[in-house]
């Protein structure tokens, strides 16, 4: 039973992965769309220009937003589903195998990916104000 | 008589070769100090200056005004000097007066231009040439103009905007990772 838990851990943590890598590719790449159209609109000074810049400002905000919870989930489903093996390990007796300072470094990995997600969403944020 | 003949022919070929390209040759020097008198008279010359203090910044929707001096610097009178304008799309340029009857030599005239971009003009740097011409001469001289938006009004938005988002993003951040 317990190696089937161990397989059940294993693909949790697969699956938190490509969730996560998904929200970070996915962020990145809409944060550097939001910014070229944004960019291109704000040299426009039409209202229907300002209205589309408008709009895809809040999709920065909402997809960053989502990123970023996104991520911090992640974080935290990592953090139970590592604990859970090193407990399984500890009951095994062969937690010296895996080095509980792991957990902090992921924290720290996270945290990284947030800022680049951040930064991005700022950077497309505020330029077209500054070109407009 | 053969003595007479071989004399004849021997000037014939003088003058062929020898004289006629003489007598060409000073005919062109001879001219030659007509030409310059010839040319300055034929000259014509016209200059466009602006003579107001122009910072090359204009306002969409406003006349933006600037003073050109357009100089006869030929020695002919030009007579009926049409200006125009080769401005972006939209633009209006307007010469106050729009045309110079006569202008003599050494003469000027002031010309008081207006260009007024239109209302959504975007920021940016744009050129508009002004044109002097009439049908012996044309001149034309590059103005540069740059629009800026109502300043800061969008970068205080943008700031404004910029400032509630990370703080939502320190909010979101601090209270789902407590949890």
């Amino acid at each position: 039973m317990i190696e089937r838990v161990h397989e059940h851990i294993i693909e949790e943590l697969k699956t938190n992965t490509r969730t996560d890598t998904i929200f970070i590719l996915t962020s990145i790449a809409l944060n550097l769309i939001s910014l070229a159209v944004n960019t291109a609109v704000a040299n426009n000074n039409s209202a229907s220009s300002t209205i589309v810049m408008f709009t895809f400002v809040a999709l920065i905000i909402v997809v960053n937003l989502v990123a970023e919870i996104g991520l911090i989930r992640g974080r935290q489903t990592r953090n139970k589903l590592i604990s859970g093996l090193l407990r399984m390990y500890k009951d095994k007796g062969v937690e010296g195998y895996y080095d509980p300072s792991l957990l902090s470094d992921y924290k720290t990995r996270y945290n990284l990916f947030m800022i680049v997600v951040l930064f991005t969403g700022l950077v497309a944020l505020i330029v077209p104000f500054i070109i407009k | 008589m053969k003595m007479f003949i071989r004399l004849y022919s021997n000037n014939t070929s003088i003058i062929k070769f020898i004289l006629i390209p003489v007598i060409i040759i000073l005919l062109v020097l001879c001219s030659l100090p007509f030409y310059p008198a010839m040319a300055q008279n034929e000259k014509t010359g016209l200059d466009i200056l602006i003579i107001s203090s122009f910072n090359n910044t204009v306002h969409p929707g406003q006349d933006n005004s600037i003073v050109i001096e357009v100089r006869n610097s030929g020695d002919t009178t030009l007579t009926n000097v049409v200006l125009s304008s080769n401005a972006p799309a939209n633009w209006t340029v307007n010469f106050s007066p729009s045309s110079i009857e006569s202008l003599s030599p050494s003469g000027s005239q002031v010309i008081n231009v207006d260009i007024m971009p239109p209302n959504n003009s975007p920021r940016g740097d744009y050129n508009i040439t002004l044109i002097a011409e009439n049908p012996d001469i044309s001149q034309a001289i590059s103005v540069y103009a740059q629009i800026n938006s109502t300043p800061g009004i969008w970068l205080i938005i943008g700031a404004i905007i910029l400032v509630v988002v990370i703080g939502i993003f320190v909010y979101v951040y601090f209270r789902y990772t407590r949890r």
